[in-house]
């Protein structure tokens, strides 16, 4: 073994030992696929085609409620006990600011979602906090995220 | 730094937080966060900036209550100078005037931030009480 080859593999060794993750480089392409994701998000309630949304999850992607949903599927059950109740006819979200981290960046946001349940409207505004998380192949997806209510109106069984 | 003294310093800012609520200790409480610190708390708007935050903790927790404050992870990473972590707290807040005792527990998502000094501050919070 040469010395140039024990230095390369000591290089590999010391690497592979720290588990620090580097962090990529964010770039304002970033920000606007985060931007196209939150505006997917509005866009596909607005719609009320909520189960869409789905797809602008990572696949172990975790909302963080009293009894925290993680994983697509415990999400996608979850979400399956309200949509259908629900006729959304609005929902506008105010990015307050993305932040990158690497493949992970986080944004808060003020929102603000209109419908109607019940036959009774309904306006529930609040904050929501989202951690996106960027795949190997470029896309960013929502992976954790977190949201209250700052209005009065009964969330109860999106809150659960 | 390596990823674990990276982790065992978020747990002395936790011990800090913590230590700092439970004395009562608003300056101290209010070191362990950054400057541009933005809390989300549950119903009511986003507290932003270190002056907004001493006011609502002010009034909030350290005037009208004794504090003792428990959290963990239930995942904690890193990325560069950056770290999220969300988990699970109990708040028992003991009012000043003797009235009756409130618990509060619930999930928090917190961003940490790594300061040239090396020093783990926290930058942004959200958190939400669980209803039983």
């Amino acid at each position: 073994m040469t010395s140039r080859t024990i230095l390369t593999f000591a290089v590999l060794l010391a690497a592979a030992a720290c588990n620090t993750q580097p962090a990529a480089t964010f770039t304002a392409e970033d920000e606007v696929a985060i931007r196209a994701v939150l505006d997917q998000w509005a866009s596909n309630t607005t719609a009320n085609r909520f189960m869409e949304n789905l797809d602008l999850y990572t696949e172990d992607s975790a909302e963080l409620l009293a009894t925290p949903r993680e994983g697509k599927s415990a999400i996608r059950e979850r979400w399956g006990g309200f949509a259908d109740d629900l006729q959304f006819t609005d929902s506008d979200l105010n990015v307050r600011e993305i932040i990158g981290m690497g493949d992970v960046a986080y944004t808060w946001i003020e929102f603000s979602n209109t419908y109607e349940a019940d036959g009774e409207p309904w306006v529930q505004s609040g904050t929501w906090m989202v951690l996106f998380r960027r795949s190997p192949e470029g896309v960013w997806r929502i992976h954790r995220n977190m949201w209250n209510a700052t209005t009065s109106a009964d969330t109860t069984a999106m809150e659960s | 730094m390596s990823n674990e003294s990276d982790r065992a310093a978020i747990y002395e800012h936790r011990d800090a937080y913590n230590g700092t609520l439970r004395e009562g200790d608003l300056e101290g409480w209010l070191a362990t966060l950054s400057d541009d610190c933005v809390f989300l708390p549950p119903a009511m708007p986003a507290v932003k900036g270190k002056d907004a935050v001493r006011q609502w903790a002010k009034e909030s927790f350290f005037d009208p209550f004794d504090s003792e404050l428990e959290y963990d992870f239930e995942e904690l990473e890193f990325s560069g100078s950056s770290a999220f972590g969300w988990g699970w707290y109990r708040h028992t807040l003991t009012p000043k005037d003797g009235s009756e005792v409130v618990q509060l527990r619930g999930k928090f998502l917190d961003i940490f931030r790594r300061e040239d000094d090396d020093q783990w501050i926290l930058a942004r919070v959200s958190f939400s009480t669980d209803h039983e």
